[in-house]
């Protein structure tokens, strides 16, 4: 994990992103449990009332939960959680800047579709 | 009422306003980040605070009992200071052992761990050791004390970057140990910008903000673009500051972000704490 | 709160203490120097020019009144003491190492005097014979030192409050009215008689009655009463004292 804090991203939800990388990733199995806010704090050099912050995020979004006395799990079915949400964000994040940037190089919808047939035709081979 | 508080403080000297009507709280278990530039007035209000010098105006409190020759307070507050308030003939563990006579709360393990971590021989006086040992030494005390406020006046100053990172480690180590109010009083924003929960900012004597880190970077943002569109953006906010370059202008403006309309030209990002930080004390000071 | 009291105590007097003995190994050596080389050009044991060793106490505990101000000050204020607890344990220090330094004198005196067959001196042997009792030669010792480092302890810290300019100024001031004014107003603005009375008054406080007696409760009244106005001083002035960095 790497904190930029000189981000525009808030240090908190750089850490939210970060977790839920690696649970994505599967380097924090479902059912397992991932670093205490102490260690995170430790390890990043930021406070622990923050690191809880960005924990807290993902508790709310059902991806980790808290067992008492034994620190934060990852929760069955968090992984497909988190594709879902990403799905759901992906018109948002990837589509619409990619629009708006063709449209700026007055690049054709036709264009585009070119490019994107080409990427997957590139990835194929 | 627990806390520090600070209410109306004021302080000249020899006619010059170091410090002008101040009021500040430090609440229980956080840790602040009292920036402001060189010569803003931290250092002549941490002194006050700490009962080294007197207030011309106003009170300072802990958990509402007096601040100013207050031996009630005694166990509560220590701060650790800029300058060498220390008997510099003395050895450092001798230091360490009278402040564990003058402090219930002082951890000498701790400390001698502390020392050793930073290589600091304990057998050496204190004038025998280096500018940057000093300020190891200061803060290897401040560290082992566990009293409920502690104040760092300019903890890292001469530190190189290996120490200052194993100094803001040992902070947190220590903080989460046994939580307590501290306060870093720093020009030096983006290295503490991720430990610290608060920010009290300070300017020409005066407090002009104090809020948490979050509300600071997200009630705060940058608006960028044509200089014509950017000014009519502006027209009715509170911006702190811009900078031009040529026909770009950017602004610097205080208040949620807003959306852009999906067909304007100007792009809006965050602001860090450090591009806040100078922006909100430039003036005056460019 | 007494423990409090108790180790800022403690640190004054135990990181002072360890001075008294150089200062004592520094003295005696420089006695002995000089016996040495007088016996041998005179041939004779005599301690000329060695009289009243107390003299050289007094010196360091004018020193010790200066030294009680500056190190310490910043040092004990760093550590959350207050100006009160400060001044306490400053006085604290100060009849400590006078005390110290009494006794160790009061018993060189007596035996040096006796060893030395009116060879030497004390300052209070000097002054009021031998006739009179120890304990006495002690006490006044005692305070003595007492009133010297009080005397030096308000002049530091009205000098750190005046500044250095400010308090030259002062001080050369002062001069001038004890040496140059204060005996020509003797002189030229009192009567003969009254002249007389001051004299007398001045006489009776060290404990010379005009009869011929000795009393020395005189003297230690005079010494409280003069160590007791600088002390009070010092607390008024210490209680506003800002730490200067």
């Amino acid at each position: 994990m790497n904190i930029d804090p000189n981000s525009d991203i808030p240090i908190f939800v750089q850490i939210a992103q970060q977790l839920e990388d690696s649970i994505f990733t599967g380097i924090f199995p479902e059912e397992e449990k991932i670093p205490s806010t102490n260690e995170i704090s430790a390890l990043l050099n930021i406070n622990p009332h923050t690191v809880l912050k960005g924990m807290n995020m993902l508790v709310d979004q059902g991806i980790i939960y808290k067992r008492r006395g034994l620190g934060m799990y990852v929760r069955a079915g968090a992984v497909d959680i988190i594709r879902s949400k990403r799905q759901s964000d992906f018109f948002a994040k990837y589509i619409s800047p990619l629009i708006a940037e063709a449209s700026k190089l007055q690049m054709s919808k036709e264009d585009i579709m070119e490019l994107i047939e080409r990427g997957y035709q590139d990835g194929r081979n | 009422m627990e806390g520090i508080e600070i209410k109306n403080v004021s302080k000249s000297y020899g006619g010059v306003k170091a410090l002008e009507d101040v009021s500040v709280n430090f609440g229980q278990d956080k840790i602040y980040g009292f920036l402001g530039r060189n010569g803003a007035g931290k250092t002549t209000l941490i002194n006050i605070l700490a009962n080294r010098i007197f207030a011309d105006q106003g009170s300072v409190t802990i958990d509402g009992d007096t601040a100013v020759e207050n031996m009630a307070v005694h166990d509560k507050l220590y701060c650790m200071s800029e300058a060498d308030l220390y008997d510099t003939g003395l050895r450092i563990k001798d230091i360490f052992k009278w402040t564990g006579r003058f402090y219930g709360g002082f951890h000498m393990d701790t400390a001698m761990e502390i020392a050793d971590k930073f290589k600091l021989d304990v057998n050496k006086k204190f004038k025998a050791l280096s500018k940057g040992y000093q300020s190891i030494f200061k803060l290897t005390v401040a560290l082992a004390l566990r009293v409920p406020y502690v104040v760092f006046d300019e903890p890292v100053l001469g530190l190189d970057a290996n120490h200052r990172e194993l100094f803001y480690e040992l902070l947190l180590r220590e903080y989460t140990e046994y939580p307590r109010t501290i306060i870093i009083a720093t020009h030096l924003i983006e290295e503490v910008s991720g430990l610290i929960e608060e920010v009290v900012l300070i300017d020409n004597g005066r407090v002009i903000l104090q809020e948490t880190v979050e509300e600071l970077t997200g009630g705060s943002y940058c608006v960028s673009g044509l200089a014509s569109e950017v000014d009519e953006f502006c027209l009715g906010r509170k911006v702190i500051d811009t900078d031009e370059l040529g026909a770009l202008k950017q602004a610097y403006i205080m208040g949620t972000r807003p959306e852009i309309p999906k067909d304007s030209r100007l792009q809006i990002s965050a602001v860090n704490l450090q591009k806040l930080f100078i922006k909100l004390t430039e003036r005056g000071g460019k | 709160m007494m423990k409090k009291l108790k180790s800022v105590i403690l640190y004054e007097c135990v990181t002072s203490f360890k001075y008294v003995w150089i200062f004592y190994a520094v003295v005696f050596a420089v006695v002995i120097l000089i016996s040495t080389v007088v016996g041998i050009s005179t041939g004779g044991v005599e301690l000329i020019g060695t009289n009243c060793l107390e003299v050289n106490s007094m010196v360091y505990v004018g020193i010790l009144g200066v030294l009680g101000f500056k190190e310490d000050f910043k040092m004990l204020i760093q550590n959350g003491f207050t100006r009160k607890y400060i001044f306490i344990a400053t006085f604290s220090l100060f009849a400590f190492i006078s005390a110290l330094l009494a006794l160790v004198d009061t018993i060189a005196g007596q035996l040096l005097h006796r060893l030395l067959a009116n060879g030497y001196d004390s300052l209070f042997g000097a002054a009021y014979g031998y006739g009179q009792p120890v304990i006495m030669n002690f006490v006044l010792l005692f305070l003595l030192y007492i009133t010297i480092c009080s005397v030096m302890y308000l002049g530091v810290l009205a000098v750190n409050r005046l500044g250095k300019r400010l308090s030259l100024v002062v001080g050369l001031a002062l001069l001038l009215v004890l040496v140059l004014l204060v005996p020509v107003v003797f002189r030229y603005g009192f009567s003969e008689s009254a002249r007389e009375d001051v004299v007398s008054f001045l006489e009776q406080s060290a404990g010379f009655m005009p009869d011929g007696r000795i009393s020395l409760i005189n003297p230690v009244l005079a010494f409280i009463l003069i160590s007791g106005v600088f002390a009070a001083g010092s607390y008024l002035i210490i209680r506003r004292t800002e730490l200067k960095v």
